[in-house]
């Protein structure tokens, strides 16, 4: 078994959520009911170690998921136990649902992974996927508890919804299922259920800066390379609303605006592109490209001179 | 704080102990929850090792134990089951002492006092005032289910005994939402025999046989009682004492407080 430090990082904050969430909400529920024996034993709380079991929050060190400590439940406090157990055996993927969906727009405002320019973005790309983590693995938690096997909330939901099924156990057998459970998830059998959720679930995140910074680029080089330099000028202008600082786009607004014979406006951005990076050849040839063009050769000449040192005897 | 530390120190031992426990290996479990608790000094851990070492070692060791714990680091689950093994030992008194020293702690949160509280009422026998304490409990909502059962269950009997048939059936009926009960069972058929219906009390009594034969038998004996028929009353004890004589000498006394009462 590997230890997955890099997953548990991201997986670590969103279980947490995931965790507390889900048995807060049983605990909550049950009392509400007329069930205060979570109550007394401290569980009607957001504080997560109040809910976190050692061994179920340590497996996220080789697996992506975990689990809590089972909120205990008395039906006979419950005044209609079977309809009221069901009730608070549903609060707990209900509620990671809701999480899921509250959590949702807090996507939206960390996509802007760029926000802080590019220093900053390997950090906001870190709390993005965090965010985006805690999401799918609240609706992954809800739709797994949602299974009817022992001990998950399913076997406690489907049983009072079909008379017949009868898949509640208790002591050795629960660690039996449990085991069950683990392989189910280990091998991946499961994967098909959480397909159908995840993948739809995809659909609603929305693209980071990163991605759509990418994108136009990708769409500048194809259409630059096609000769269309007036639509690559949109992609490069739309790629650069986006990450104003990246020294490869302005490089490549640059060139854009050369190839349309718009020589001073791409020599301010070749300017800021070298400002930027100045140990790129690339950019200094270009630049002299356009110094040239604006009858400045002495200063194209020293331009040349330094990409022809940058790039070495061999290039 | 220095809680905290003691706790964070005593995980790794409360984990691979937990873990011998779940996997049925009360050998390495008891000494690395008994360190668990020794770092911890936490009521519940000490609990769990003391059970494994009832498991291991039998009753006697597992109350020396837990006495032994008690002088030094007195918690409120380490009295409730030195409290239980002592009733368990027939020692009233013992466990009457180990219970008011519970008290004093706090109640603990996995409701162990609650039900040494409930059982030596049992034994003490005072009506009155278990029934005052099982609708104080009843009140309260925050049993653990066995204690809720055995509460629910003395006050459908009790309301049996005492007349009160709707609470009864409504009370043993409750029992039957959540699952099948001997005494619940029991109830219903005094219920339906005292109504005259015979193949409903029949069905109920076949339930209660089901569900626990010595339950029912020793149930059926208070049940008989009370709806007058002391014939089956009689008949039963008489069978309780031919298989388990300990409980049926436990109804006659219950029995006869309850004759005495009355009178």
């Amino acid at each position: 078994m590997r230890i997955d430090l890099e997953t548990a990082k991201l997986f670590l904050p969103a279980l947490v959520v995931g965790i507390t969430v889900h048995e807060f909400a049983h605990a909550w529920t049950a009392s509400l009911l007329g069930d205060n024996l979570a109550r007394r034993q401290g569980r009607v709380s957001l504080n997560p170690l109040r809910h976190l079991s050692p061994l179920g929050t340590l497996v996220i060190l080789f697996l992506p998921f975990g689990w809590g400590r089972p909120v205990p439940v008395n039906l006979y406090n419950f005044r209609r136990p079977k309809w009221d157990y069901l009730l608070s055996s549903l609060a707990g993927p209900a509620a990671n649902i809701l999480t899921a969906a509250l959590i949702l727009p807090l996507t939206y405002l960390t996509r802007h992974t760029l926000a802080f320019g590019l220093a900053g973005e390997a950090r906001m790309v870190l709390v993005h996927n965090i965010v985006v983590s805690a999401f799918l693995l609240n609706l992954l938690l809800a739709t797994l508890n949602l299974l009817p096997i022992p001990p998950l909330d399913g076997s406690k939901i489907w049983p009072v919804l079909i008379p017949r099924l009868k898949t509640a156990l208790e002591g050795r057998m629960t660690l039996v299922f449990l085991i069950g459970v683990f392989a189910l998830l280990s091998t991946g059998a499961l994967n098909r259920v959480f397909d159908a959720v995840i993948t739809p679930a995809l659909r609603l995140l929305p693209a980071t800066d990163g991605v759509v910074f990418n994108g136009h680029l990708a769409r500048w080089q194809r259409e630059f390379q096609a000769g269309r330099y007036e639509q690559a000028r949109q992609s490069i202008d739309a790629a650069l609303a986006v990450c104003p600082d990246s020294a490869h786009a302005l490089y490549g607004r640059a060139e854009t605006l050369a190839e349309l014979g718009q020589w001073e406006p791409a020599l301010a951005d070749i300017d800021r592109a070298i400002e930027l990076n100045d140990f790129e050849p690339d950019y200094l040839t270009l630049r002299a490209r356009i110094l040239e063009a604006l009858a400045r050769p002495d200063e194209a000449a020293a331009d040349r001179k330094r990409a022809e040192l940058l790039r070495g005897p061999g290039e | 704080m220095i809680r905290l530390l003691r706790k964070l120190f005593a995980l790794p031992f409360i984990w691979l102990g937990q873990l011998a426990v779940m996997l049925q290996q009360p050998g390495p479990a008891i000494p690395l929850l008994r360190m668990a608790w020794r770092i911890s000094g936490e009521g519940r851990i000490g609990l769990t090792a003391l059970v494994q070492v009832f498991r291991v070692y039998g009753r006697e060791a597992s109350s020396a134990e837990a006495r032994q714990w008690m002088q030094k680091h007195p918690r409120t689950e380490v009295a409730a089951w030195a409290g239980l093994l002592a009733l368990d030992s027939k020692r009233l008194e013992d466990a009457r002492q180990m219970l008011d020293r519970g008290l004093q702690l706090g109640r603990d949160r996995e409701g162990m006092l609650d039900m040494l509280q409930l059982r030596v009422m049992l034994v003490e026998g005072d009506t009155d005032r278990l029934r005052q304490f099982c609708r104080d409990m009843e009140a309260r909502r925050d049993a653990t289910p066995q204690v809720s059962k055995t509460i629910l269950s003395f006050l459908a009997m009790d309301a049996l005994e005492g007349g009160r048939f709707d609470e009864a059936r409504r009370r043993a009926s409750f029992l039957l939402q959540v699952e099948d009960s001997a005494a619940a069972h029991v109830v219903l058929w005094a219920l339906a025999t005292r109504d005259g219906r015979e193949d409903v009390a029949a069905r109920h009594l076949r339930r209660a046989s089901a569900c626990d034969r010595l339950e029912c038998l020793s149930q059926q004996a208070v049940a008989a009682d009370a709806i007058g028929d002391t014939e089956q009353s009689r008949r039963c004890l008489a069978e309780l004492h031919e298989t388990r004589p300990e409980f049926a000498e436990g109804m006659e006394e219950r029995l006869a407080r309850r004759r005495e009462q009355q009178a």
